[in-house]
């Protein structure tokens, strides 16, 4: 059975349980509704179930697991839910509703691994998912639910780059949310040489359920290449910009945005996985398959779970550009290319966007690409580089129309696509010097 | 012995530009001035001095000498998106 289900909807998986409006599932209501908690994960269970990260990496959950037992030192757990992606909601959606179901994931890792630690990575400025997770950790020490694992929630710094898995370090070491070429993994060496396994919000999710009902029921719920159902967010040009849904077995993309996102027509573009993601035509989108494993072998991802929609009333380029002039605004200063290749770039398209569209504009745009990527101590200017190469591949028709008359056939190129840009200014570390 | 090879920490980086004078063949300058360095193994034991002596010419310490398979820019690990243990995060 396939389909895309909302919070409360029967079939879902990490979403079934109250509707989206009841608020947080209690402790009571979750241990009645999915019964306790194994007090011991089933190591080749996990293996079976084949997780893997939803954090955008995809990388094999029980690899990591195993990397961070492997080290000498107290293992340090830690639920990556920063989600500085400004248009992705799933991971503050999924605490709000069903905080225990993602405590439950991570005490699990914390008892194998015999860590005693559990730290809860947020921005304490989203207030639902802050109190929900607050008062569900409340709950479960009350109960004294999860033994000797204390939980403790640290309040991640703003920037799109604070949920790196080095900049979380870099926090919980108490410095600046600033990534950091490190020579080792920190699920083997992290906070202050601990191994310290980073996952994200809905990786631990499936965890507690994986933990309960096993690993074929688990890979039933996916894909056969990516087992598991998924999560993901609706944005831009959509009926409910912002809603999470759940894809379960064999979707299509155009069956997300179909469903609960309400389009009857195949979009202009859809941006995947992110503002580091990548366009895709909107017919082409339309019949992808929702699945990590096949979508990062085609060359794109799934990312954070973005589905983000371009209207065919809207200006991709001019959406590029502002996409990419945030993403140059996050750079944490440190690494050349991504300090001073990011804003040109970011500048090339908005001159796109005014009409310089010759051979030698776009010649330059592709050296830069050239320039910058593979150069930073982290994916960031990777990931704006991809937005950039996408967006030509895309929007070659605005391209061009742009160049011959300043704007695309039919638009203004002045309305916004919806997907929302923060003004939050980004983390930096000491500046490169410009030249 | 396992092979081995240049590793730049970008983050370090200021392009003093000292490494592609003394190493030209292994690492060169991009258009700002910043290095880039061929992630290739090092062959032989010439060409392993010469980079223990670049590594130790960098005024930031940002060489270093690594295994093949370590994590660095230009390494299979920073370059595919989506494969790294790190993961994306954001």
């Amino acid at each position: 059975m396939s389909f895309v289900g909302l919070a409360g909807d029967p079939g879902t998986r990490l979403l079934a349980g109250p509707a989206a409006d009841a608020g947080a599932e209690s402790l009571a209501a979750h241990h009645q509704r999915l019964g306790r908690l194994p007090s011991l994960l089933a190591i080749d269970e996990l293996t079976a179930s084949g997780l893997t990260g939803r954090g955008g990496g995809n990388f094999p959950f029980v690899r990591k697991l195993q990397l961070a037992a492997s080290r000498r030192g107290t293992p340090l757990v830690v639920v990556n839910a920063s989600e500085s992606e400004p248009a992705s909601r799933k991971d503050v959606t999924l605490l709000e509703l069903r905080p225990h179901l993602v405590l439950d994931g991570a005490v699990l890792a914390a008892q194998w691994l015999g860590a005693t630690q559990v730290v809860i990575y947020l921005h304490s400025a989203r207030t639902p998912s802050t109190n929900s997770v607050m008062a569900a950790v409340a709950e479960r020490r009350a109960a004294g639910w999860d033994g000797p694992v204390t939980l403790t929630a640290v309040d991640a710094p703003q920037g799109y780059l604070s949920g790196e898995s080095s900049a979380v370090v870099a926090v919980l070491e108490g410095r600046g949310a600033v990534p950091s070429l490190r020579p080792a993994p920190v699920a083997a060496a992290g906070v202050g040489g601990r191994p310290t396994l980073v996952s994200n919000t809905e990786t631990y999710a499936h965890l507690g359920l994986i933990a309960r009902f096993g690993a074929g029921w688990f890979r039933s719920g996916g894909p056969a290449r990516s087992p598991g159902s998924t999560l993901v967010t609706l944005a831009g040009a959509v009926a409910r910009p912002g809603l999470v849904a759940e894809a379960v077995g064999d979707v299509r993309i155009g069956d997300l945005l179909a469903g609960p996102g309400g389009l009857s027509a195949a979009p202009r573009a859809v941006l995947l996985g992110g503002y580091a993601g990548s366009w895709l035509d909107g017919q082409t989108a339309w019949s992808l398959p929702v699945d990590r494993g096949w979508l990062a072998s085609a060359g794109t991802s799934l990312g954070c779970g973005l589905v983000a929609v371009l209207g065919r009333s809207a200006c991709g380029l001019a959406e590029t550009a502002r996409l990419l002039d945030y993403l140059a605004s996050q750079s944490a200063g440190q690494c050349g290319p991504c300090v001073l290749g990011l804003p040109e770039l970011a500048e090339r398209f908005a001159s796109l966007v005014d009409g310089q569209g010759s051979g030698r504009h776009l010649r330059r745009i592709t050296e830069l690409a050239v320039s910058i990527r593979g150069r930073g101590a982290c994916s960031h200017p990777d990931g704006a580089v991809q937005l950039a190469e996408t967006a030509l591949e895309v929007f070659g028709v605005e391209v061009r129309s742009h160049a011959r008359r300043g704007t695309c056939p039919g638009r203004t190129c002045t309305a916004s696509s919806g997907l929302p840009v923060p003004a939050a200014p980004a983390v930096r570390a000491t500046a490169v010097l410009a030249r | 012995m396992s092979e081995v090879r240049l590793v730049l920490d970008a983050a370090r980086c200021d392009g003093h530009g000292i490494c592609a004078l003394r190493c030209p063949d292994r690492i060169s300058l991009d258009q700002w001035g910043y290095a880039s360095v061929d992630p290739t193994p090092l062959q032989g034991r010439r060409m392993s001095r010469r980079a223990r002596n670049v590594v130790a010419a960098c005024p930031n310490g940002a060489l270093s000498i690594a295994d093949a398979a370590a994590r660095g820019a230009g390494s299979p690990a920073t370059h595919t998106k989506g494969s790294d243990i790190s993961g994306g995060g954001r």
